[in-house]
């Protein structure tokens, strides 16, 4: 890891507006994303987790300015010694970075278009850079189709010809195509079998370390997010709730959403013997949150002060960022550890 | 949460799924969804079923409420369902739209599914949803009607039932709209409830107050549960038995503590070593290499040899293995284990 993270988040924000009635009156914020801050190494895998509605695919998004943010500052480094504030670029300015800064979707049967070949699809971005074209164009996409796994010969092929696995490697591939530093992986494996899906975490992790990739990769499945994440940040209703080395946050948390994610997860052996926290009702809405600490209304530790007081995201412990008012003194249980090795 | 007592395992069979097969003709040839698949679920068992997509877990569930959609068609075998009264009907030979499986579709048999947006109504209201079941199985009276939906939804714990009777399916979060189908699925009392991948769509925080809904409410309608999934970790939490699916069949089947400690067929080893643990370490993941093979004219051989690491070249691509008991109630499809063949028609 070096000392200069590739990403640096700060303050990020993304509301939307709330209109109504006929001249579209602005009467309430979506508080999307709600002053965020966060950093990638370079080489590392941030994992991003959170319930639907958390607002993990609006922040994916706004770092690859899909979406412009309401407020803060998005530092990416794009080459050695050259930092850019994504969030400040112009469409003009963004066109030159895209090139760094790629995105791999959740859903590989609705993100590639039926009518394109896999030459097409894989190819856009290099096109669109400048970066490729003609008999150059296709030996990258060629060889690209091999770096993930398929065969170049299958290059005049349409995405119907290839099963769910397949197309998220076609994803995958055009995720690379332009040599990019940055990889933001929204849902990656959601939409996939067990079988196909552990195919597709071993290839992310080989691409990493074969072009030095460093990836946002947001999940709700918090087991696959533990098994390919260095560190792992925890959202919250917009907020970030929980973020800390992956070892740390699993086996020691020190918020009590955090305790009740991981105690939620089924763990695939029956003697495992553990509590299941079963949170009272449902995430708040992010245009009408709760008073003070957005979780308190579920929480099982609630007090009086977690009403009024929104508690700041505090370092607790090394390494491990908690925005609780009692991170230091509640005892929470982590991840049942178990044996390596399957 | 196994079985309570050791005496409850000999408890009556309450379906008996006997050969059952189920084909589509599609344009391509013959789709074998189901192929000769056996399984039998005991009064107030917690039965699952698990198998990746395209397995065929979904067909046999939509066969035994005798939906299957066109052009698919039970070819052969039985579904011997036990009704209250000690009478037995075989499903398979009744009318698919008569009035005998419309008694016990929704009634004795009720089906939750994966997706509860498209399983209700947009433009009636929950309430009206719910007693239209309830008017349809239970009572032709209204008021009664009216409130046993109301004692449902409170039963199912959604807050403020009263008010919530006259709101239609966009005013619910997944988790309420799952749990509206539950009250529905649960309005009629059913002796067996199919949840197909009831969670699959929610988020993992709701899923754990579902899954504690369906285990709350086998105990208390004393009711057997057929829980289909892909999901090891939920099978390993609330079932008794597992039947474990692969290209339309049953390749393996035993209690829950024999599939996760004793895996027999490679099938399953594979599929448990693949799936990443929360708390577990490992730098890299196992696969199974290749995909599923469409069940159109397949070869006579084991369906999962083309990407069996195990296979014997010269049985396993030549004949088709048989369901064989080869543990005490631990059933497995595989020359590994037992050289018996399946005997093909």
């Amino acid at each position: 890891m070096s000392a200069q993270p590739i990403l640096k988040v700060e303050g990020l924000k993304k509301y939307f507006p709330v209109e109504k009635g006929f001249l579209r009156r602005v009467v309430g914020q979506v508080k999307a994303v709600d002053d965020v801050n966060l950093e990638i190494a370079a080489g590392e895998t941030l994992g991003l987790v959170g319930e639907s509605g958390s607002g993990k695919t609006t922040v994916g998004r706004c770092i690859l300015r899909a979406l412009k943010p309401t407020q803060g500052s998005i530092q990416f480094q794009i080459a050695e010694n050259r930092i850019v504030d994504m969030a400040q670029l112009s469409d003009r300015e963004l066109r030159a970075v895209r090139p760094q800064a790629n995105m791999i979707f959740q859903d590989p049967f609705y993100s590639l278009d039926p009518r394109w070949t896999i030459l097409d699809i894989v190819g856009e971005p290099l096109k669109l850079a400048n970066l490729a074209k003609g008999k150059e164009l296709e030996d990258r996409v060629a060889y690209l189709m091999e770096v993930v796994g398929l065969e170049a010969k299958h290059l005049r092929r349409y995405p119907h010809a290839f099963s769910g696995g397949q197309r998220q490697r076609i994803g995958v591939a055009r995720a690379l195509a332009t040599n990019p530093r940055l990889i933001v992986a929204d849902e990656p494996v959601s939409a996939l079998d067990v079988s196909t899906q552990a195919q597709i975490l071993n290839l992310l992790q080989d691409l990493q370390r074969e072009f030095a990739l460093s990836y946002l990769f947001i999940a709700h499945d918090l087991s696959v997010v533990e098994h390919i994440s260095d560190r792992v940040a925890v959202m919250y209703v917009g907020k970030i709730v929980e973020v800390a080395k992956r070892d740390q946050l699993f086996f020691f948390p020190k918020h009590p959403y955090t305790e009740a994610l991981l105690s939620a997860v089924p763990t695939p052996d029956p003697d495992v013997e553990k509590e299941r926290i079963i949170l009272p009702g449902e995430i708040a809405n992010p245009a009408d949150p709760p008073s003070g600490c957005y979780f308190h209304p579920r929480c099982r530790y609630v007090k009086a002060i977690c009403r009024d007081e929104e508690p700041p995201l505090r370092e607790v412990s090394p390494g491990q960022w908690t925005s609780c008012h009692f991170a230091e003194e509640l005892s929470l249980a982590g991840a049942p550890q178990q044996p390596h090795g399957a | 949460m196994g079985d309570s007592t050791g005496a409850r395992k000999q408890a009556q069979s309450i379906i008996d799924v006997d050969n059952l097969s189920v084909h589509f003709h599609v344009d391509e040839g013959t789709l074998k969804a189901v192929d000769r698949v056996s399984f039998s679920i005991a009064e107030r068992q917690m039965f699952g079923l698990i198998g990746e997509s395209g397995c065929g877990k979904t067909v046999t569930a939509q066969s035994l409420m005798r939906l299957v959609p066109t052009p698919g068609e039970i070819v052969g075998g039985s579904i011997n369902f036990f009704g209250e009264l000690g009478g037995e009907t075989d499903l398979v030979q009744l009318d698919k739209s008569g009035s005998e499986i419309r008694a016990i579709r929704g009634n004795e048999i009720a089906m939750v599914f994966q997706e509860p947006m498209s399983s209700l109504s947009p433009i009636h209201s929950i309430g009206n949803q719910l007693m239209e079941a309830v008017r349809l199985h239970v009572t032709r009276n209204k008021r009664e009607a009216y409130e046993i939906a109301l004692e449902m939804l409170d039963l199912v714990g959604i807050p403020n039932p009263i008010q919530r009777m006259g709101e239609y399916p966009h005013h619910f979060s997944g988790g309420m709209r799952q749990r509206v189908m539950i009250a529905m699925a649960l309005s009629c009392r059913p002796r067996l409830l199919i949840a197909d991948e009831p969670t699959t769509a929610l988020d993992v925080t709701v899923q754990a107050q579902i899954l504690d809904l369906i285990a709350q409410s086998q105990a208390q309608f004393n009711m057997a549960v057929l829980y289909i999934t892909h999901d090891l970790g939920i099978i390993a939490e609330i079932c008794d038995k597992v039947a474990v699916m692969y290209l339309g069949q049953i390749v393996e089947h035993g209690s829950v503590r024999d599939i996760f400690h004793n895996p027999l067929h490679p099938y399953t080893r594979r599929l448990l070593a693949s799936t990443p643990r929360i708390g577990q370490r490992t730098s890299r993941l196992q696969t199974i290499e290749g995909t599923v093979p469409t069940p159109i004219d397949l070869p006579i051989a084991c369906g999962f040899c083309a990407r069996c690491p195990d296979r014997i070249d010269g049985s396993c691509d030549v004949a088709m293995p048989a369901l064989v008991e080869i543990e005490d109630n631990h059933f497995a499809r595989c020359f590994l284990h037992d050289e018996r063949q399946e005997a093909m028609l």
